[in-house]
């Protein structure tokens, strides 16, 4: 038994030894920072290293920026990441476009963005959400009648028949729910039927709903607008 | 009282440089006049903004200490802001000290500054410690009071918004590194967000690049975002991308929609770029989107960047939606061409034809021009002028000029 822990022991500390020579052996970009990209692919290339950077690289970036000790860094400042996350604008660039806060968009924003945006927010909700907190969209949806955006549960049909309500609200909310907080933040629309409290009490939570770790997190202030 | 602090905050912006006389300074400056028109409302508009952005460094013999500092000041000429006594505004995006090897191994960063964990990302107010090497691992810890920009331009958050977190990862193994996070996020003290998330990119043999992440939803007990894709060159002029993601809505615990039934989004993704030559470069690619309950749609987008000579630039691009909420096509392109060394002209077209599943057609263009100068190496000059052409205008004019200054 003695044996098998000192062999154990001597195998955790050489894998140490080994595990720490190869995380300090890693390479800083900072040398290579005014580098083009053609330069940089050519030489990752060559060490058999796939290339980033190319055309699609703004969707791609996400999950490369994410890590610790990202190579980032090494070539941007934080601006270069807060010019399009937050709109800043201190980076020169032709390219982008104000919004109509006088504020630059990124370039994935093109042509009427206000315009076509109800299209394309729908391709990955999230993100939307990478840059946007929810307020954002209130701010101008709070200030638009409903009949303007023709949503298809808000629709009337025929001369006499409301909205298409009963058939459609239900699978436009559970597809595309943030759609419903962007003019109702309260949710103040959706209780006067889902509530615990009134009317037709008709519940909203999904199937096997356990809300004990949101009711604890939110001090039950959630629970308690319906209950 | 905030806003005070914001100008007090650029104000010091401009100052530390001028007091740290032995460091080494940078600072780029960027004075601009923008005029555009706010949609909403139909109001043109006006404003001076100035953005700053400064780094100071060597403030130690061993230069592990530095200082970078980034904001802006905007005041703007329309008549509802004077009235509204918001004609001048500031925002700071980050103001923070970096000190490399605290003692060793670790790093310190206090401040603003912006933090990004797998299982989450914010600007805060507060600190992050970096430990590096012990042994095969790193362990990031970081909160502070989570900063938010709201639609007005102002910050808004209060001392009891925060953000906190904490990684550890690894690059035991070569080439690859992978991250698990916690992060939580409090509204008002109660526990808004409470997340964890893992990130796995490795560099494989051939030009193969794997990469993955997840962040499951503790709260709401779901996983909120799944991704895997893989990176493959099999030549080297071209790289294919296989990606598959999917997500499912999640909400503050704050927040009544935490409490709803949702779908999971999925979505397949192929693309593939290829260098024809150094000049020449092409790429495509397609996604399927399913939404649930039987709703799908598809995307597409090819488009090629090309320098037919050394001077001119040329980037075209289409693409096209179809399927669930409506159909949409767009091209853009746009061009580049340096007269002198110093001076450079370009122009742009987006064009995007759509129709929601509700909506009459409708047809959104844009039309851009713009130019540089550069007078030396601290003076440049940049101009840009746009012509918006939709359903509620025939002609809008908006545009930016600036003049920025490195020094």
């Amino acid at each position: 038994m003695k044996k098998q822990v000192t062999v154990a022991g001597l195998a955790v500390v050489g894998f140490l030894i080994i595990a720490f020579q190869l995380v300090a052996a890693k390479t800083s970009h900072i040398d290579y920072r005014d580098m083009k990209i053609a330069e940089c692919t050519a030489c990752h290339q060559g060490d058999g290293i796939s290339p980033n950077h190319g055309a699609l690289w703004v969707r791609e970036h996400r999950a490369f920026a994410v890590k610790a000790g990202a190579n980032c860094a090494d070539c941007h400042d934080q601006s270069f990441c807060l010019d399009c996350h937050t709109g800043g604008g201190i980076e020169p660039d032709l390219t982008r476009s104000l919004s109509r806060r006088g504020e630059y968009m990124p370039k994935s924003h093109r042509s009427d963005w206000i315009s076509i945006h109800a299209l394309n927010r729908l391709d990955n909700l999230q993100s939307c959400y990478r840059c946007h907190d929810a307020t954002f969209c209130f701010d101008c949806h709070s200030r638009q009648k409903s009949n303007t955006m023709n949503i298809k549960s808000h629709v009337k049909t025929f001369v006499g028949q409301d909205f298409i309500w009963n058939s459609e609200h239900s699978r436009e909310a559970r597809r595309n729910l943030q759609a419903c907080q962007s003019c109702h933040p309260e949710g103040d629309v959706c209780l006067q039927c889902h509530s615990a409290k009134q009317a037709v009490r008709v519940n909203p939570h999904p199937k096997g709903w356990d809300g004990s770790k949101l009711k604890s997190a939110s001090g039950e202030r959630t629970c308690r607008v319906c209950h | 009282m905030r806003r005070t602090c914001l100008l007090l905050s650029l104000a010091l912006l401009l100052v530390l440089p001028l007091a740290a006389e032995a460091a080494d300074m940078r600072a780029t400056s960027s004075t601009q006049f923008l005029w555009f028109n706010d949609s909403l409302s139909g109001q043109d508009d006006e404003m001076f903004a100035e953005y700053l952005k400064m780094s100071i460094t060597k403030l130690n013999q061993e230069n592990t200490i530095t200082i970078h500092g980034y904001g802006r000041g905007t005041y703007s000429l329309a008549d509802d802001a004077a009235e509204s006594d918001e004609e001048l505004l500031g925002r700071l995006y980050y103001f923070y000290l970096d000190y490399r090897d605290v003692v060793q191994n670790v790093d310190l960063v206090a401040g603003r500054h912006f933090v990004n964990l797998p299982a989450g990302s914010a600007l805060i107010d507060g600190a992050t410690v970096n430990i590096r090497n012990i042994g095969p691992i790193g362990l990031r810890l970081l909160g502070g009071r989570n900063v938010l920009f709201s639609g007005d331009r102002n910050e808004i958050g209060g001392s009891d918004d925060s953000f906190m977190g904490a990684g550890i990862s690894t690059d035991v193994i070569k080439l690859t590194h992978i991250e698990a996070a916690y992060a939580r996020k409090t509204d008002d003290s109660d526990v808004a967000r409470e997340t964890v998330g893992i990130t796995i990119t490795t560099y494989l043999p051939k030009r193969i690049a794997v990469y993955g992440e997840a962040k499951y939803d503790l709260l709401s007990e779901t996983t909120s975002e799944l991704l895997a894709g893989i990176k493959f060159s099999p030549l080297e002029r071209l790289t294919l991308t296989g990606e598959y993601y999917q997500s499912y809505p999640t909400f503050d615990a704050t927040s009544i929609y935490s409490v709803f039934a949702v779908n999971q989004y999925q979505e397949s993704l192929i693309k593939a770029e290829y260098a024809l030559t150094e000049d020449y470069k092409l790429f495509m690619s397609y996604a399927a989107e399913d939404f649930d309950d039987g709703e799908d749609a598809n995307r597409y987008e090819a488009g090629i960047a090309a320098r037919p000579i050394a001077d001119l630039a040329l980037n075209v691009s289409y693409d096209r939606r179809n399927g669930y909420g409506g159909e949409l096509s767009g091209i853009r392109f746009n061009g580049r061409y340096s007269v002198t060394s110093k001076t450079a002209v370009s122009a742009g077209i987006d064009w995007d034809d759509f129709r929601r599943e509700t909506f009459e057609d409708e047809t959104v263009k844009k039309y851009w021009v713009g130019g540089t100068h550069r007078f030396n190496e601290t003076i440049s000059l940049m101009v840009r002028a746009e012509d918006n052409v939709n359903v509620k205008y025939d002609q809008q004019y908006q545009g930016v000029a600036t003049v920025n200054a490195e020094f």
